[in-house]
């Protein structure tokens, strides 16, 4: 998985692509470490680039949702494509996050 | 040394039973070697790197590939292009190291590879891509690694990720194996991945964390039947590719089911009837050499028919040419009987004469027997048709279990909602007239509803709509049954009231599970409505004497999803004379033949139809009716609809 942060003080973008599975979970620590460290008031993670993720990248998704609302961040995925997006309806993904 | 052992579909369509064996060798290169039955018919040293075209000739019939991938290496790249050999796509065998198998992008990979062999799908793809990474990853972790299930704990998930790292930095932990063996059968594949490490322990029990436990999950929902046996290094899936979604009966059923096969086989009653004695002998001779000794004998079709009657066997095997009353009589008479026309006959004819044969099917026989006898035939032809018999017998008791299950699940939930002398009351204290209509699309629903007399002018109004429909469904209708009646109503504000229900809701229910929400309370003093709302369909207000129709905005959070939440009361006016509908929104989300759904405007010019001075009553019936002409077939989800009108 690829993963590319822009950082703002209002908006912050992380642009993640390729599959996101349990090896990468060293990569996703930065985006745990950029939402408590309340760098910015939002964070949007683009998904659109994804074409794999297994339930432990759900797992880690969900991990962010929850430091996000810990940390007073608000958190926004957007549309996902393809087995993604299946499996964010599987998880129903839709009702646990706003989905931009 | 490892060993395990696959069928494998050779060329003609037969089944070949292989077993390998590995041996670990001094210098770590690895020994493979392949057995049929009777021989062995692949001996190698496991690779470093791809095979010869020679040893890889060998491997032919059996295997695509087998070998070690180096560090580093690219697995389409070391595949060989598998498309002008059709022949050997059948199985696929491939060993790596654990430290491969966790670095590099193998379920991918291997997803490509059968992709292109078996020109699958984007859904099938997907399907088989998810399924193997979940599978790939429980091998990695929790069989070679040995890392306990407990250490998913919610807080320490980066602590466990260090964990599983330290754990492949030990060289003697990420050089175990994890061996893939797939061969497929039409639309089944067949996957196995077995691993080095300890056995799976599958009593431990789950912690409740929602990022553990997860990946069985998500295997089942792509459609792939998991067995994970206590004490074992398989873990095997079938995925049935092009099903999403789609279960199997698991194969633990089938012991069970043998053995109630076989008693029920043992106990069968058979009736014989020939007129030969000597034929009579033969057939009880080969029936008492499998076991079966519950036989009656008749001599014509005259008195089969009466013992038939008075006995009920489980089978007739009948000759069909007989004096007083030969086998077409018999079969004719006996079919006429309703009782009788599942039971299984099978007739006695000679081989070669073909007319006799067909006549006997058209008067009823099951099956056909020729003469001479054969005992194995016979003794399969008996059995088959009993294990139906068994089958249809078993499957018709089960269908009636389940529908008195269904019968007594429905009774049960009916209580929960109010019944009509309830209703009768508060119409008479608070002169509210209330039509209900409660509908689930199966026999029991996930849809609730209620009215609760608060003091002398306030009444409660509640409709609630689970998530799914059936019997999940209906389990949370009665939790929140439950939870209702434990909370002081009178004490709460609308808003107040949704805010503690979800708060509770949360904690019980299961991940994916939550409720629509609409709860109301009617002040008939000072002609209020207070209600809050989590996302329910708009209810509809309306003044007749006016004609004025107000759509409630719906939305808000379903009850259940975020624990935190705070629903806020609002306010509207509610005078005499003034009518609430609340509906759950298989109204407004059944679509009719031509796809088309009804909407709350619908609803509106529906009522704008009706006489301005028409009674309640009314409203509910042109609703009731709008719905029925609407939605002809079947619904697919619980359809409730309430009407509160001030009179």
């Amino acid at each position: 998985m690829q993963l590319e942060k822009r950082i703002e003080d209002n908006q912050s973008t992380i642009t993640m692509s390729g599959g996101f599975t349990f090896s990468d979970n060293a990569v996703f620590r930065d985006v745990i470490t950029l939402i408590t460290s309340k760098a910015s008031r939002a964070v949007n993670i683009d998904v659109r680039g994804l074409n794999f993720i297994d339930s432990s990248g759900l797992g880690m998704l969900l991990l962010a949702r929850d430091e996000a609302k810990n940390h007073n961040v608000i958190l926004t995925l957007s549309r996902a494509v393809g087995q993604v997006q299946d499996m964010f309806e599987v998880a129903q993904f839709e009702i646990l996050f706003a989905i931009k | 040394m490892h060993a395990f052992q696959r069928y494998c579909e050779d060329k003609e369509g037969g089944k070949t039973l292989l077993r390998c064996v590995y041996e670990e060798q001094a210098d770590g290169l690895r020994a493979a070697r392949t057995f049929t039955e009777d021989k062995e018919i692949v001996r190698l040293l496991a690779f470093r790197t791809p095979p010869t075209q020679q040893q890889y000739n060998f491997l032919l019939p059996h295997y695509d590939v087998f070998w070690e991938l180096a560090i580093g290496e690219d697995l389409p790249e070391v595949l060989p292009p598998f498309s002008h050999k059709p022949h050997r796509d059948k199985s696929f065998v491939l060993s790596l190291r654990t430290d491969t198998c966790h670095r590099l992008p193998i379920a991918a990979m291997v997803t490509k590879h059968l992709a292109q062999k078996l020109l699958l799908g984007a859904i099938a793809k997907s399907q088989l891509q998810t399924v193997l990474q979940e599978g790939l990853t429980n091998a990695v972790i929790h069989g070679n690694l040995e890392i306990h299930q407990r250490f998913h704990a919610q807080k320490d998930f980066f602590a466990y990720c260090e964990h599983v790292a330290s754990c492949l930095n030990d060289p003697m932990l990420a050089a175990r194996r994890i061996d893939v063996f797939v061969c497929w059968q039409g639309d089944a594949l067949e996957i196995c991945l077995s691993h080095v490490g300890e056995p799976f322990k599958h009593s431990i029990q789950q912690e409740n964390s929602i990022y553990q436990g997860r990946g069985m999950a998500v295997m089942q929902t792509c459609g792939a039947t998991v067995q994970m046996e206590d004490g074992q290094k398989d873990l095997c899936l079938q995925l049935n590719l092009g099903t999403m979604g789609a279960t199997s009966v698991p194969n633990k059923n089938e012991a069970l089911y043998r053995k109630a096969f076989k008693k029920a086989l043992l106990g069968a009653k058979i009736l014989l009837v020939d007129d030969q004695e000597f034929n009579i002998f033969i057939l009880q001779e080969i029936l008492d050499l499998h076991d079966l000794h519950n036989v009656i004998i008749a001599k014509n079709g005259q008195e089969a028919l009466e013992k038939t009657i008075q006995e009920q066997p489980d089978l007739v095997i009948i000759d069909m040419s007989m004096p007083v009353m030969d086998g077409y009589a018999y079969c004719t008479q006996v079919r006429q009987l309703p009782i009788f026309t599942a039971l299984p006959i099978l007739a006695l004819t000679a081989q070669t004469d073909s007319e006799q044969r067909r006549l006997a099917l058209q008067v009823g026989a099951t099956d056909l027997l020729s003469k001479p006898l054969y005992p194995i035939e016979l003794f399969e032809r008996v059995s088959i048709h009993l294990e139906k018999t068994v089958l249809l017998n078993s499957l018709e008791e089960y269908r009636k279990n389940v529908e008195a299950d269904f019968e007594a699940a429905r009774d049960m939930q009916a209580v929960l909602m109010p019944s009509e002398t309830y209703i009768a009351t508060i119409t008479t204290a608070y002169n509210i007239e209330i039509g209900a209509h409660f509908e689930p699309s199966y026999n029991i629903g996930g849809d609730f509803w209620h009215v609760y007399s608060l003091d002398q002018h306030r009444v409660a109004c509640i409709m609630i709509d689970f998530s799914g429909h059936g019997v999940s469904a209906a389990l949370n209708v009665f939790r929140l049954h439950a939870l209702l009646q434990n909370l002081p109503l009178k004490e709460y504000t609308a808003g107040e009231l949704l805010t503690v229900l979800n708060a509770q809701l949360h904690s019980l229910l299961s991940a994916g599970q939550f409720a629509t929400a609409f709860y109301s309370i009617i002040d008939t003093r000072a002609d209020i409505l207070s209600y809050a709302v989590a996302a329910t369909p708009a209810p509809l207000l309306f003044t007749p004497a006016q004609q004025r129709y107000t759509h409630i905005r719906g939305s808000g959070v379903p009850l259940g999803v975020d624990k935190d939440t705070v629903y806020p009361t609002q306010q509207m006016p509610f005078y005499k004379g003034d009518s609430l509908l609340l509906y759950s929104d298989a109204l407004i989300e059944t679509p009719n033949q031509h796809g088309v759904m009804i909407t709350p405007q619908d609803v509106e010019a529906a009522f704008r139809k009706i006489s301005y001075n028409s009674i309640p009553q009314d409203y509910f019936a042109t609703l009731l009716a709008l719905f029925r002409a609407h939605a002809a077939g079947d619904i697919t989800d619980d359809l409730t609809l309430t009407l509160y009108s001030r009179v």
